[in-house]
This record gives C-alpha cells, sequence and structure tokens, in this order.
C-alpha cells in the first residue's frame, strides 16, 4: 500500500515535471569581451492561446530572465557569485495593433506585429553582462519565470493553479571554459 | 486555566491576522498597488489561518463529542447552546453572503455595458484613423528621402541625412546596412545615441519590397512614428542596399489623446476580461469572510457555552461531592448575574449542610460511642443479655451469654430462639421459659430454670423485661441471666460450714466431761457390783467411751471442713506428693493397683503440702472405700489442660461402680456418699481445698468406674 501510494506521488511529481519544462533554453551562448562576459540565450519557447489572449486584452504581462554565475560545490549549496535579473514586460499597443517588448530597467523596447514573431525574437531581449571573474570552475545557469506578482490582482491566483500560465524554464547550466 | 487564556489570546490573535489579511485582500483587489505584490501571500495567509481557525473548531467539536459519551456535566447544555448558537449566526451570515455575491456580480457586469464599449471602440478607431494619416505622412516622408538617399553615392549619403533631418518632421534618421548595422544617423537630440532598430522580422519584409509604419509609446505618453524603408542601390555604386529608418514624433496635444484613449480602452478591455476572475476573486474572499464569520459564531459559541457553564459544571460536580458526602463545597463567584446568584445560594446551602452534616456526624459519633460503651459494658458483665425481638429472633447477646450457654456467636446473634434448643437439647428449659415470657407478653419478671452441659447442671436465674413497641422497632425483650451454680453452691458451702461449725462447738464440748464421766463411772463402780452388773457396766462403759470416740473423730472432721487451717502455700511439684500418698496406702492397703501417668518434668504448682496431701489422702481413701471389690484399681494422671491456658489437671480414676445420678447432683456437698461408714465429708473437704487453691473440681463416670477431674493453676512450668 505504501509502495504504491510513494510510486503515485513520484509518478505525478514526474509527470509534472514534465509538464513545466514545456518551455526551455536550448543554448547558452558565452561570449568574452574586454573584461566583460556577455551571455545570450537561444530559447525554444511556446506561448498559449490564454497568455495571448490576456495581452490582447490589455493585460501586461512580465517575463523574468534570470542569470546567475556560481561555484558549484559537492555535497552542499552552489556558492553564488553574481546574479542578475531582466525584467520584459510583454504588452499590446491598440492604436497600432503592436506586441511591445520592453526592458523593465533599460526601457529598451522592440515592437512586433506578430505574436509569434515575438517570441521568436524574445531571446534577443534576455542577455546578461557579468564582470569576468577570475575563478575558474565557475559555472552559469539561466531560467525564464513568469513575474506572477506583477500581473493584475485579480489574474494571480488563477494563473497559479492554471497550467496555460505555465511558461516557467527550468534552469540550464553551462561550465564556463575562461581562455 | 492558563493554558487556556495563550489558546484565546492565540486565536484572538489568528482572527486579527485573518481580518487584516482580507482587509488588504480587498484593498488589493481594488487595484492598490502597494498590496499587488503581496496579494498571494496575503490569501495563504488567510488560508492557512482559516484552516487553524477551522482546526481549532474541529478540535473542540471533537471535544465536544468526546466529552458528550463520557456524559460529563454540563455538556448537554454546552452543546445545546453551541446548536443555538450556530442556528442563530449561520441564516443571517448566509443570506448576506448570497445577496452580497449575487449584487456583486450584477454590480460587476453593470460596469460593461455595451455602449461605453462602443463610444470606447470608436473613440480608439478615431484615433487609428488620425495617427494613420500621421503615419502616412511619415511614410511618405521618410519614402522621399530614400530616394533622394539613393541617388547619393552611398559613403556620401551620412553627410545628407542631416540636412533632410532638417527638411523633414522625423527627429531621428538612421542608415541601416544589409546587415542590420547602423552606417549613419541623425537626430535632433544630439545627445541621444541609444538608437532602437525594429526587431529583425521587419527587415525580412522589406526586403521582399513592403514598408513598415507603426505608431510607438515612448516615453510616458508620448508616442512616436517608427517608418523603414528600404534604399534601393540606384547609382550600382556597391552591391548592397541600405535601410532608412526614420522616428517622427507626434505632436503632445495628439500624443496624449491618442494616450489617453488608448489607456482608456486597455483599461475597459482589462476589466471586461478579467470580469469572471474578478468575480471569482470576490466571491472566494466573500466566501472567507463568511467562513470567518461562521468560525468566529462557533468560537464564540464555544467560548460563550463554555463561560456559561462553567459555574453550571461546577454546581453539577458540587452536587455530586455533596451526593458523596462531601458538604463543605464553595464555588468561585465569577458574575453577579442570576447564576452568581444561585452559586452563592448553593454556597449558603453546602455550608449549612456541612454544619448540619457536622452536628449529624457528632451525634453519629456519639450514638456509637455510646453504643460502644454498651457493648463494653455488657462484655464485661458476668450476666448474660440477650435481646430478642418479637420474632424471636437473637439481636444481641453478650460475651457472657455466650460464655454461660457455652455457645459461639454465630450460633446465636441473628438465630431464632428455637435453634439454641436445636444445638443444645440441654437449653430446652431456658429457650422454653423466654419462649413462654415472649408469648404472655409479660413485662418483668425473674425466674430460676437449670440447664445442663455435658452432664454437668447450671442453675440460671433469668430476668426478663419486655421492650416496648414505640421504643423500637421489632419490640421485643432484653433477658439477663445468671449463673447461680457457684453461688448456690457456695451459699450451700457456707451453710454447711456453719452448721458444721456449730455442731462441732456444741457437740464437741460435752464428749469430754461424758467419757470422762463414764470412765469414772467404770472405775467406781466396776468392782463394787455383781459379776452380771459389773459386765454390763463395762460394757456400757465401753460402748459409751467408744461412741464418744467416734463422735469426736466425727466433730473433728466437722471442725476441719468449717474452719480450714490457714494455708501455707510453697512453689513446688505435685509427683512427690502424689507418690507419697500412693505408698502410704500401698503399703497399709493391700490388693491396691495404682497407675500413675505423671508429667515429667512437672509444672510447678504453688499449693499447701499438708492440705493437698489431705486433698489425695481423702481421694484415694474414697476410691479404696467406695470400691465394692477387694482388687482396687486406681489410676492418677496429671496432664496440661488443653481448654485452659495454664492449668494442670489431675485425673483420679477407679474401676468401681462409679457415681449414680442422684449421687452426681450433691456428691461434694456434705454428708453425700455411698458407704456406709464415714462421715460424708470427703470429697465435700477436696472441694474446699481446690476452691482454696483457685481450682475447680467436676466428677463424672468413665466407661468402667468413677472420674474425678481437678483443675488447677500452674505456678510456672
Amino acid at each position: 500500500m505504501r509502495i504504491k501510494f510513494t510510486t503515485y506521488i513520484l509518478s505525478m511529481l514526474l509527470i509534472s515535471g514534465i509538464s513545466c519544462a514545456k518551455n526551455h533554453i536550448m543554448l547558452l551562448n558565452i561570449d568574452q569581451k574586454d573584461k566583460l562576459l556577455l551571455v545570450s540565450t537561444l530559447l525554444s519557447f511556446n506561448s498559449s492561446e490564454q497568455i495571448k489572449e490576456a495581452i490582447d486584452n490589455g493585460t501586461r504581462i512580465t517575463v523574468i530572465a534570470k542569470a546567475q554565475l556560481y561555484e558549484p560545490r559537492s555535497w552542499w549549496f552552489d556558492r553564488t557569485l553574481d546574479n542578475k535579473k531582466v525584467f520584459l514586460e510583454i504588452s499590446y499597443f491598440t492604436l497600432s495593433k503592436l506586441y511591445v517588448v520592453k526592458n523593465k530597467i533599460t526601457g529598451e523596447q522592440l515592437g512586433f506585429n506578430d505574436y509569434e514573431q515575438l517570441w521568436k525574437e524574445f531571446e534577443k531581449l534576455a542577455t546578461f553582462t557579468f564582470d569576468l571573474p577570475s575563478d575558474s570552475n565557475l559555472w552559469i545557469k539561466v531560467r525564464l519565470v513568469l513575474d506572477k506578482g506583477a500581473l493584475p490582482t485579480v489574474m494571480q491566483l488563477p494563473v497559479l493553479i492554471d497550467s496555460n500560465w505555465d511558461i516557467d524554464t527550468p534552469w540550464h547550466e553551462k561550465e564556463l571554459n575562461l581562455k | 486555566m492558563k493554558i487556556l487564556r495563550y489558546k484565546n489570546i492565540l486565536i484572538f490573535m489568528l482572527i486579527v491576522v485573518l481580518l487584516s489579511s482580507l482587509y488588504l485582500l480587498g484593498q488589493a483587489v481594488q487595484g492598490a498597488e502597494q498590496f499587488n505584490r503581496i496579494y498571494l501571500w496575503l490569501f495563504g495567509a488567510s488560508i492557512i489561518a482559516v484552516i487553524i481557525l477551522g482546526s481549532v473548531i474541529v478540535q473542540r467539536f471533537v471535544w465536544l463529542y468526546v466529552k458528550n459519551k463520557k456524559n460529563e456535566p454540563g455538556i448537554k447544555l454546552t452543546s445545546r447552546m453551541v446548536k443555538t448558537f450556530v442556528f442563530l449566526s449561520l441564516p443571517p451570515v448566509l443570506v448576506v453572503y448570497l445577496f452580497s455575491t449575487q449584487f456583486l456580480n450584477n454590480y460587476i457586469d453593470s460596469w460593461f455595458d455595451s455602449k461605453t464599449g462602443q463610444a470606447l471602440n470608436d473613440s480608439l478607431e478615431l484615433g487609428q484613423l488620425f495617427l494613420d494619416v500621421q503615419t502616412t505622412q511619415a511614410l511618405t516622408q521618410t519614402k522621399t528621402i530614400a530616394q533622394k538617399l539613393s541617388e547619393i553615392d552611398p559613403p556620401r549619403q551620412n553627410i545628407y541625412l542631416e540636412r533632410f533631418l532638417d527638411e523633414s518632421n522625423a527627429s531621428s534618421l538612421v542608415l541601416i546596412s544589409a546587415s542590420e548595422k547602423v552606417v549613419g544617423q541623425a537626430n535632433i537630440d544630439l545627445l541621444d545615441f541609444n538608437t532602437s532598430l525594429p526587431p529583425q522580422s521587419v527587415y525580412q519584409r522589406i526586403r521582399t519590397g513592403a514598408t513598415y509604419a507603426r505608431i510607438e509609446p515612448k516615453q510616458g505618453s508620448q508616442l512616436q512614428i517608427r517608418t523603414l524603408v528600404k534604399i534601393e542601390n540606384v547609382l550600382n555604386v556597391s552591391t548592397s542596399y541600405r535601410f532608412l529608418q526614420g522616428l517622427f514624433p507626434i505632436k503632445d496635444e495628439y500624443s496624449d489623446l491618442a494616450y489617453n484613449i488608448e489607456t482608456a480602452y486597455v483599461g475597459y478591455n482589462q476589466q471586461k476580461y478579467q470580469r469572471k476572475e474578478l468575480k471569482k476573486t470576490f466571491n472566494i474572499i466573500l466566501f472567507l469572510v463568511l467562513m470567518i464569520s461562521m468560525l468566529l459564531a462557533l468560537v464564540r459559541a464555544f467560548s460563550s457555552a463554555r463561560n456559561l457553564v462553567a459555574p453550571v459544571k461546577l454546581l453539577s460536580q458540587a452536587t455530586q461531592r455533596i451526593a458523596g458526602g462531601d458538604y463543605n463545597q464553595n464555588i468561585p463567584v465569577s458574575s453577579s448575574d442570576e447564576i452568581g446568584f444561585l452559586v452563592k445560594s448553593f454556597n449558603t446551602m453546602s455550608s449549612q449542610l456541612a454544619a448540619s452534616s457536622a452536628i449529624a456526624h457528632r451525634a453519629q459519633t456519639e450514638a456509637i460511642s455510646q453504643k460502644w460503651y454498651l457493648e463494653n459494658v455488657l462484655s464485661h458483665l458476668s450476666s448474660g443479655v440477650l435481646s430478642i425481638n418479637n420474632e424471636q429472633r437473637i439481636l444481641m447477646a453478650n460475651s457472657a451469654a455466650r460464655k454461660i450457654l457455652n455457645l459461639t456467636a454465630k450460633d446465636i446473634i441473628n438465630q431464632n430462639i428455637n435453634q439454641l434448643n436445636l444445638n443444645k437439647e440441654g437449653l430446652t428449659p431456658f429457650v422454653e421459659l423466654i419462649l413462654t415470657k415472649l408469648n404472655d407478653h409479660s413485662e418483668e419478671w425473674q425466674q430460676e430454670t437449670l440447664i445442663t452441659e455435658n452432664e454437668l447442671r447450671k442453675i440460671l436465674v433469668v430476668r426478663g423485661s419486655r421492650i416496648p413497641d414505640h421504643e423500637q422497632d421489632d419490640g421485643g425483650m432484653v433477658v439477663v441471666f445468671d449463673d447461680q451454680t457457684i453461688i448456690n453452691q457456695a451459699q450451700r458451702d457456707a451453710a454447711w460450714s456453719e452448721v458444721a461449725r456449730r455442731l462441732a462447738h456444741e457437740v464437741k464440748n460435752p464428749l469430754t466431761p461424758i467419757q470422762l464421766s463414764a470412765e469414772r463411772l467404770r472405775l467406781r463402780f466396776l468392782d463394787k457390783m455383781s459379776e452380771q452388773d459389773k459386765d454390763i457396766l463395762d460394757r456400757a462403759t465401753q460402748t459409751i467411751v467408744s461412741q464418744v470416740d467416734n463422735l469426736k473423730t466425727l466433730v473433728n472432721a466437722f471442725s476441719d471442713y468449717a474452719k480450714a487451717p490457714e494455708l501455707k502455700r510453697e512453689a513446688r511439684g505435685l509427683n512427690k506428693l502424689i507418690k507419697e500418698a500412693v505408698d502410704l496406702y500401698f503399703i497399709s492397703h493391700a490388693g491396691i493397683n495404682f497407675k500413675l501417668e505423671l508429667l515429667d518434668p512437672e509444672p510447678i504448682m504453688y499449693i499447701d503440702k499438708v492440705r493437698f496431701s489431705q486433698l489425695l489422702n481423702n481421694l484415694i481413701k474414697n476410691s479404696v472405700e467406695g470400691s465394692d471389690n477387694k482388687e482396687v484399681s486406681i489410676t492418677i494422671t496429671t496432664l496440661i489442660s488443653l481448654s485452659v491456658e495454664n492449668n494442670l489437671v489431675i485425673k483420679f480414676s477407679d474401676q468401681g461402680h462409679g457415681f449414680t445420678d442422684k449421687i452426681l447432683e450433691h456428691l461434694f456437698e456434705p454428708y453425700e456418699t455411698t458407704k456406709s461408714t464415714g462421715s460424708g465429708l470427703g470429697l465435700a473437704i477436696v472441694k474446699k481445698i481446690v476452691e482454696e487453691h483457685g481450682g475447680n473440681i467436676k466428677a463424672y463416670n468413665h466407661t468402667n468406674g468413677a472420674m474425678i477431674e481437678i483443675n488447677l493453676p500452674i505456678y510456672h512450668k
């Protein structure tokens, strides 16, 4: 009975894990320029009709692109060296029927006529710049999550339990092979 | 009590947190930005608080169920009060909830009437039409500039940008290479170097020959038009083509209006889109409010019920304790209402009960003490006392009664008096006497009766007194009786002693003169008389002297019986005295077989040697004289008494004809003898010596003859 129950729970967790991972980061590009580390992503990102409908109806959604520079440690928590976050707000500009993606920190924005095109070029805005670290054996990991707290209040609770709004990617990790 | 206080504080804090969360939730839903970020946390906190509060209520219900099962005092009242509270509070809360949700849903729907939507759509369309004109103008200008630039050698195009910028309404003109890199730009704002470019997909479209012109939001409420056109390579100087991007600002007055239309439209659309969710959220919050109201009502119900029932419970418990006999109950008065008055009255009642109980207890103790004292007195009475009810049942018998009747308490107490008769036939006269008096309803009576016990006869003087029915439930009779056997015997002994003393005194005095006179007559007249008279005188005087001697012996015996010499007691054994007495008779009387079974080592007795020798001589003599045969067999046995502690039993038995029943009745009285000769005082003197030594004597017949048994206290073993 107990084994059966444990198997059921593990199966449910596995299924939910798979469903969570429908969006993911395919590739991390790490470039070294002067004393900076430029990190860009290659995304496999799909948005649901529900999200599009919400954006079309004036809901602004914010996706947070998170990057973390860290030193992995065995049998203990990783040592985080630096954290970066990019807040990307997606909205619909009705007057010109334009989907606008705006970096909320830099103010940089792109306007798209096509919703699908928006997501195809979304990765261009999810770029990070780190100071070149001196340590070796460092890793970098990146993920994208929906900022549920930035949604209108009445949307927050349904979004929490609606899988159509689950656009979070798992962490994508890559070792820094600094020369 | 302390735990209860902490629990109440915890519940109070929980309620405060819950109400605060709900208030903030309400604020967040109404669009308060500061609470938007913590909305989910507030919601989670509310749910957790409701769950905790619900758990508390469930725990209280479980408690109620368990206590109800145990049927604890006050729990039924608590259950009833909780039910009442719930039934009183639930309907209004439910009604408010249902009406609120209904009203809220209708109210939210009323926000979105079709006219408002249509007006906003028209406004938007108008704005779009206006902006389309602006966009078309901007695109035309961009195309014109691009046409002009295409006629210029590409390396020199940058130089002309500033001029074209001044000639147009654009705020920025940017030359972009085919590889989408900025190759030149001209800005009205000279410090603006961060030129934003269109997305990659736009370039693809432009390459196919299309043009791009779109209104874009800028900063705040500002709008701008972005245009992008392809600059054809007309001169064929280089193989590559270029793109021209133009940014055209819209006048602030138009921009503000357009932005307002955009904002209003988006806001309206957003609200409309979120209408369902808004309703759901409000319904959830109202449901939470309903739950809290219900739970609070339940908490309050339990709390109020407990407060109200607590004194009732205390009263119930105190009443149970009073019923159990603990009257000293004092309940703390916690309120000044009717319950408080009831508690006060109860306390007064319990203190009065305690006082009354103390008095009753004292009286009971006194009664028990008196009863005990009476029993003690009765147990120390030498007279036997019986209490018999009208149903002939013996209710009480003191130890003397049991001793006299030789019965155990079990044989007497609570037994019908006829049962005594059945157990011991010898008690028949005694039982019949009492039954007669009971049936006669005699008030007071006294009568002597005779009972027998193992051939021993006891004379009982029985006195009875009727207990009136009004003094005791069953009425009945108190019977007091004394064993008069010893007293009667003593009285007879005393009488005989007196007789003996007087006889000895009256007879002894003239005997010597008689004897002397007879001897003198013989001496004086014997020689003077004829032979015939001489013989007569001689025989007469001889007879007188002989009879006087006999009389003297008799008188001496009487004298010994009447006035015993003072005892000279010493501690010594009996064996030597017995053997000396036996030796004396063994030598002087041939044909006597003595069999001695004496204890060895012998116990030490405290006796007068001379008197005891007299006792032994009398007993042996009595056995010898009482025997019809020439061959006499006498057995003397000494043994430790099994019935009386620290007593020695001396048994004399012979093989004679034994005692007749008539003789046995008065064996130890003077002049009772079966012999033709003797004074009849032998056994009387023996009895007297035994009694002088603190012992007792009895006589009975064994299988082959008589047995005399003497019990004497042992000095030490």
